[in-house]
């Protein structure tokens, strides 16, 4: 598994390449805790390079949205590989995590959520 | 017939995914949807093997066989540690907290769920995993 971060304004976004499996999850686990602790608590996932995930790589994304949503923090998913999709909707995950066609559009959503948060300020 | 010997070892599981891949295309199954379902079956298996049931096992590896018998594929994992639960978890899991449902054997009902039929029987001396996926 390889993954490559990058930043777009405040979103960190990880491209995953490769096996998510029981053995690989732990490096992209300890990737993210990394970058939470550092503070950083938007996240897209853009999985157009990943070939395969296990449930053991869902335990990881599913650890990282609750421990986001405990400190008003969010993950997103892009660029799912039809596999990988079916994966995430046998455990239900399609109905609780936002996924989105393309990383520009979940980039999108992140932007319009931190337009609206500054038009409510003003206001 | 083919059989690969497996050890309880992590860093095996992308091997294992390999003979998984490379022995279905040899049989003829060219779909790469069912070649994920199988890899997806075989590697949950392998995961429970190497975690719930490492500390029992009696030989430091497991052994994957993969036969085809007409437009099937018939995959049979035995391994030589304490036998879990398999039959307990039913289809079905969406009534459970997504927690819970990864907590309770989430890896056994997506063999069930990617799979067309899968039993599993515990000797005294084994435990033999059995499923089937037509292509």
């Amino acid at each position: 598994m390889d993954i490559q971060t990058k930043k777009a304004g405040e979103v960190i976004v990880l491209e995953i390449g490769g096996r998510i499996d029981a053995f690989t999850c732990e490096k992209l686990e300890s990737e993210l805790h990394s970058i939470m602790n550092a503070g950083k608590l938007k996240f897209i996932v853009n999985f157009e390079k990943a070939n395969y995930i296990s449930s053991s790589g869902l335990r990881v994304f599913l650890g990282a949205y609750k421990k986001l949503s405990e400190n008003k923090g969010q993950i997103k998913f892009s660029n799912m590989p039809d596999p990988v999709l079916k994966v995430f909707a046998l455990a239900g995950f399609d109905k609780i995590f936002e996924i989105y066609s393309t990383e520009k559009e979940a980039l999108e959503e992140f932007n319009e959520k931190v337009a609206e948060s500054k038009k409510q300020n003003y206001a | 017939m083919s059989e690969f010997k497996a050890k309880l070892d992590m860093c095996w599981l992308s091997k294992i995914a390999d003979f998984i891949e490379e022995t279905a295309k040899a049989m003829g199954c060219k779909d790469s949807n069912i070649i994920y379902d199988l890899k997806l079956a075989v590697d949950e298996a392998s995961t429970n093997i190497m975690t719930h049931g490492k500390k029992s096992q009696r030989k430091d590896y497991f052994m994957i066989h993969m036969t085809k018998v007409g437009k099937e594929i018939e995959v049979e994992i035995t391994d030589f540690g304490k036998s879990y639960p398999f039959d307990q978890v039913k289809l079905p899991l969406e009534n459970l907290p997504l927690e819970e449902k990864l907590k309770n054997g989430f890896g056994i009902g997506l063999i069930k769920s990617v799979t067309e039929k899968a039993e599993y029987k515990s000797f005294p001396d084994k435990n033999v995993l059995r499923f089937y996926k037509y292509f």
